[in-house]
């Protein structure tokens, strides 16, 4: 049950709570994925671009959802399943 | 007061962590991804189940079938340390970052005694539960000096916290044997035994003198340190530079094939010498390590080569740019490589580091030069094309811009590791 990278853009719906950002659905390949639960959130550099990576899962998968703050936009990098 | 926290099985857990289907399972961090791949950490319940932190995957599997093997992930452990260390330093102004997912941390003038203290870090440990992950796990010792601080984290594991006293010190020293001590190992220990130690209650009360009749200085230093009294310096972070810098690589065969071993020399040359700037440190010398496949020796950073396979160079003058690190680093890897023997592993470390002096450098050699640059000007303008090289890094990418032989280095070959006692990249935000 090791990580699989898909490296695809990913639309993400999020709530922003107090000073938290929470992941709440994406759509990806023509399905909706509910999140239940954000896991850990961490930040990494790629030179200038900072990117914050979410790794979310559901009842079945887990999900490693990046954000990269200067294209703004969502990648699904990687998923594991049970 | 000193208190030691040491984070459990940190790594697997950190994995733990973002994926919670692994949580309850077996898994191991690795290197590498591959059967002879070093587990670097283990989860709590494969050391339950006998899989052990530097076992290979193969031998992993045997003693623990249904274990789950990852690729380390360098970024997101420093990310997490960085936030685990951020709420340390909420509790105390001197701290020392001792490792990845250790610390200690001074506490003198902040709290009237032990149970106090023990308050304080039972609540922090509970925040980095609530606000960084709650399947982390950290050990808590608290003692009068660093070393029992740190003998204190290691009994109770996972989420310990032992406080020593010097009430309580000789009832714990009974039960712990020599090794448990944070710097005996099976040398030590025979000797001591030779002398009738046996326990660490023995060593501390066996007479002074005569240990250091055996021991020399370390003698003093263990009746000491076993006395409760502090001889560790506590190293504030960012006050202690590094001795060395170095990378080091196992180099797969197909490396060989495709003709990859001087770029990837190359490689972790530059990622020592972008560290070393980082310092703004120079280093007066540089060494190789190169070991073969078919070596009967295990190619190992701390295990010396047979066959001249390491082999070291003192720079006329300490160096830091990019261009006189590389060459150096070519010309050690030509002295000890035909360019023939499949190389199956490859390490760069620059040593003696100093500061930069601010002397001239002397015009003492000039046949090598352009005749228009002096030595002074060449070596200024190799020093600022490298801090250019490491500015437009800095903003678009390690491997933004690359000497020409690294094109078709891909990722994998020499990529960011992560080193248990290196905390450097480790971000602290500090409300002192």
């Amino acid at each position: 049950m090791a990580y699989q990278a898909i490296n695809e853009p990913v639309e993400v719906l999020v709530a922003f709570r107090g000073h938290e950002i929470e992941p709440m659905f994406f759509k990806w390949g023509g399905r909706h994925y509910r999140v239940k639960r954000v896991n850990l959130v961490h930040a990494e550099r790629q030179g200038r671009e900072k990117h914050y990576i979410f790794s979310v899962s559901d009842d079945a998968n887990a999900f490693r959802l990046r954000f990269s703050t200067e294209t703004l936009k969502w990648t699904l990098e990687e998923t594991a399943s049970l | 007061m000193i208190a030691h926290i040491d984070m459990n099985s940190y790594f697997a857990s950190v994995e733990q962590q973002a994926n919670p289907h692994w949580r309850g399972r077996p898994l191991g961090v690795c290197a590498y991804l591959h059967k002879h791949g070093c587990v670097i950490a283990a989860s709590i319940e494969a050391k339950k189940r006998g899989a052990k932190v530097g076992m290979s995957v193969d031998e992993c599997r045997q003693v623990c079938p249904d274990m789950v093997f990852v690729q380390n992930d360098p970024p997101k452990y420093r990310a997490v340390t960085s936030r685990v260390f951020s709420l340390l330093h909420q509790i105390s102004d001197k701290i020392e970052h001792y490792s990845i997912d250790e610390a200690f941390l001074d506490l003198d003038g902040w709290y009237r005694d032990e149970a106090e203290v023990a308050w304080a870090l039972c609540k922090m440990r509970m925040q980095i539960q609530r606000e960084i992950g709650d399947w982390l796990k950290c050990s808590i010792g608290i003692a009068p000096s660093k070393f029992l601080a740190k003998l204190a984290s290691d009994l109770e594991k996972p989420n310990g916290l032992v406080i020593i006293t010097p009430e309580n010190l000789d009832k714990t020293l009974s039960t712990l044997e020599l090794e448990d001590a944070c710097g005996i190992g099976r040398h030590i220990r025979r000797r001591l035994n030779r002398l009738g130690i046996y326990t660490l209650l023995d060593l501390k009360h066996y007479p002074v003198a005569n240990l250091m009749r055996a021991l020399g200085k370390a003698g003093w230093t263990w009746h000491e340190r076993l006395h409760g009294r502090d001889v560790d310096r506590l190293e504030v972070a960012g006050e202690r530079l590094p001795k060395s810098v170095g990378h080091s690589f196992c180099v797969p065969r197909r490396a060989n094939e495709q003709g990859l071993i001087l770029p990837i020399a190359v490689r972790l040359t530059e990622r020592a010498g972008r560290r070393l700037r980082s310092f703004g440190l120079f280093a007066r010398s540089m060494s190789i390590q190169v070991g073969f496949r078919g070596q009967t020796q295990n190619p190992s950073f701390y295990h010396p080569f047979e066959n001249g396979s390491s082999c070291s160079m003192v720079f006329g003058e300490p160096v830091n740019d990019i261009f006189s690190l590389t060459h150096g680093a070519t010309e050690l890897l030509k002295s000890v490589w035909d360019g023939k023997r499949q190389v199956s592993f490859l390490a760069v470390t620059l040593i003696d580091l100093v500061p930069p002096s601010g002397q001239t450098a002397l015009p003492l050699s000039v046949s090598a030069l352009p005749r228009h640059l002096s030595p002074t000007d060449a070596g200024e303008r190799k020093r600022s094309t490298s801090y250019a090289v490491d500015s437009i890094r800095d903003r678009y990418g390690d491997e933004s811009i690359v000497f020409a032989n690294m094109i078709k280095l891909g990722g994998d070959y020499a990529p960011d590791r992560i080193g248990f006692r290196k905390t450097e990249g480790v971000d602290v935000v500090t409300p002192f």
